[in-house]
């Protein structure tokens, strides 16, 4: 038998009491105050660069031929794919049945709609004009001229914002009988008022449930493969092009793998000291880390396949310029870089196969932020070497991110943890329905009467 | 609520501590041939469907079906339009009506439509938003959203009787049975 996914004592009113809690009486401890301002002060940041850049264009980034794709489409990916780990968890793991889902699935949603909203603002700014977004949108203009739909790029706009779209709702939808719980507990009037408003009148009858069930499941069923398709779409943005190192079948798959498991690593990254933080230890347990753990173990050799198979296509195919691309990721300018990533993401991936490691929140923590970096570097390697020196000798050319590089990718984290904190003191961090179910129905919970 | 004018019974509330007990109660009421009846529960209770009388509603799923198949014909149909009526344009030489590179976008159009059709056609169908409803009178219903399993007993019911329902609720194990005023 398993360690259980809830503290046996857990019933409705402590459910409600332990979840409610920290948004409704918990004020701003000074985790919360120290968290959010360094987050808020990186925000400020974000928002100088993005100022600057718009004063004065995307020259102030370290970008120019050949490089010209750098941080913003590095940090779009790596953004994106923490977002589908969100989206696994709560649709895939729905669809699946796993009960342990439960009691992580709020805070994946709510990391993945964060974490595409930081996604969401690179390629717009990466546009040179952000000012003219919406020519990215079929509509009728003077020009008669309509997007090139024979292009991923053009995919990649219809996938993200449906993804963002298809995202709010489920989240939405799912926290709404949460929301009349805040709206039943609040003391305040003005909070009551808030939570009363947001909830829009759910009553919890029978007549909501059954239509409210219906259309999550539906939305899961949705969103499930939509996870496959957006990041399928981001691979084939480099995948259809014939840059050496892009030009592959590989990349959709291997981008979807490599989105869950960047994706799981946040979620842990955020989940182990929030855990901590906010007592919720009866309710995320030690099972859920050992689970969340196995499924990165899982997607980091999927993804540790992939640089193999990128390294043997390389070779196998005779291309002069796929081989040299692939020498000069291993022995070239950007050398570190890929062995850090090595380490990072199969070297210290494989310490999952472990349970101790798995089972230790603050090892498996430290892992899961050598995983987020070694992502990343992934994505820098991915569209770095493959431009850096591709067809013509001539155009060689080294790329680095700059201040403003460096300022923009900071700033979204600011906002992504901004958000996250905002999300903490507001609004119930776990799905209260969801769990009251979970205890109600579950062997080892409070059986029915 | 006191001293509103002329208010009228809307129904009874009972209030039961666990999901079996609501299910018992409702299979008690059914049994008293009453049919106008709505439990209010803090998450979804498997199983209450089946005693509460005319419950089943199947139109959300056939709705999102419907969003899905029309987001996908359009979004099919209208890149066809683009590339080989409003602007043809000839790209390297493939053809105009280059079918499997129009898949994603229809794909993803499909997903949006269904998706915004299955979260309408809940709020739609459960006549939401709507932030009055006689059950917010009832002392009880603050903690339906919590940790009580309520049903309530609607007065116009042609079978209702405040004095047996009541009865009848304490009975099948009703912590509490009130009336709610409107």
């Amino acid at each position: 038998m398993s360690a259980p996914l809830f503290d046996k004592k857990l019933d409705d009113a402590g459910i409600s009491e332990q979840v409610a809690h920290p948004p409704l009486h918990g004020g701003f401890p000074r985790h919360w105050i120290i968290g959010f301002g360094i987050s808020f002060l990186l925000l400020m940041l974000f928002l100088m660069a993005v100022t600057w850049l718009l004063a004065r264009g995307v020259g102030i980034w370290g970008i120019n031929i050949p490089v010209a794709w750098g941080f913003a489409i590095i940090n779009f990916v790596w953004w994106i794919g923490i977002g589908h780990a969100g989206t696994f968890i709560s649709a895939i793991l729905l669809l699946c049945q796993q009960d342990w889902r439960t009691s992580i699935n709020r805070f994946a949603e709510a990391m993945t709609l964060f974490a595409v909203a930081c996604a969401g603002v690179f390629p717009l700014l990466h546009l040179g004009r952000p000012w003219f977004f919406y020519w990215l949108l079929p509509y009728p203009s003077t020009t008669t001229l309509w997007p090139q739909f024979r292009s991923p790029l053009v995919w990649d706009v219809f996938a993200v914002s449906t993804y963002g779209t298809v995202s709010l709702l489920f989240w939405y939808l799912g926290l709404l009988p949460d929301l009349a719980t805040m709206r039943d507990r609040a003391k305040h009037l003005w909070a009551k008022r808030a939570y009363g408003l947001a909830a829009l009148g759910w009553r919890g009858a029978s007549s909501h449930w059954r239509r409210q069930k219906a259309a999550y499941i539906i939305l899961a069923g949705l969103a499930a493969p939509l996870v496959i398709s957006v990041h399928s779409i981001v691979g084939l943005d480099f995948a259809i092009s014939q840059v050496p190192g892009w030009h592959s079948t590989i990349f959709p798959p291997y981008f979807v793998a490599g989105a869950i498991f960047s994706g799981f690593a946040m979620v842990l990254t955020i989940v182990i000291p929030v855990r901590k933080l906010y007592r919720l230890h009866g309710m995320i347990t030690a099972r859920h880390l050992d689970l969340m753990a196995k499924v990165m173990l899982l997607t980091g050799l999927i993804v540790a396949y992939g640089y193999l198979i990128e390294g043997f296509m390389a070779w196998y195919s005779g291309e002069t310029a796929e081989r040299t691309m692939m020498l000069n990721r291993l022995a070239g300018a950007y050398a570190p870089a890929y062995w850090a990533l090595i380490a990072c993401n199969v070297v210290a991936a494989q310490t999952l196969w472990f349970k101790a490691v798995r089972t230790r929140p603050v090892v498996l923590f430290v892992v899961s932020l050598f995983i987020n970096v070694g992502m990343w570097l992934e994505r820098y390697i991915i569209v770095v070497t493959s431009l850096y020196q591709d067809y013509l000798p001539s155009s060689w050319g080294e790329y680095h991110g700059n201040f403003w590089d460096w300022a923009t990718f900071l700033g979204t984290i600011g906002l992504f943890f901004a958000l996250l904190y905002l999300f903490m003191r507001f609004l119930p961090m776990i799905s209260m329905s969801e769990m009251r179910e979970l205890v109600h129905h579950r062997p080892g919970g409070k059986s029915e009467r | 609520m006191s001293e509103r004018r002329a208010s009228s019974l809307y129904a009874l509330a009972a209030e039961f501590a666990s999901p079996g007990a609501l299910i018992e109660g409702t299979r008690a009421m059914a049994g008293l041939g009453l049919r106008r009846m709505e439990a209010y529960t803090p998450t979804e209770i498997e199983g209450l469907d089946d005693v509460l009388p005319e419950a089943s509603d199947h139109r959300v799923g056939w709705i999102a079906f419907g969003g899905g198949v029309a987001g996908a014909v359009i979004g099919f149909g209208f890149q066809m339009w683009v590339n080989m009526m409003a602007y043809p344009m000839n790209v390297g030489g493939r053809p105009f009506f280059s079918w499997p590179a129009f898949l994603p976008v229809t794909f993803e159009m499909a997903v949006l439509c269904a998706s915004l059709s299955a979260f309408l056609a809940f709020f739609v169908l459960c006549r939401l938003p709507r932030l009055n409803h006689p059950f917010f009178e009832s002392a009880l219903a603050e903690r339906a959203s919590q940790d009580r399993y309520i049903l309530l007993v609607e007065a116009d019911d042609p079978r209702f009787k405040a004095t047996e329902v009541g009865d009848g609720l304490r009975e099948a194990g009703a912590l509490s049975v009130e009336e709610v005023r409107v």
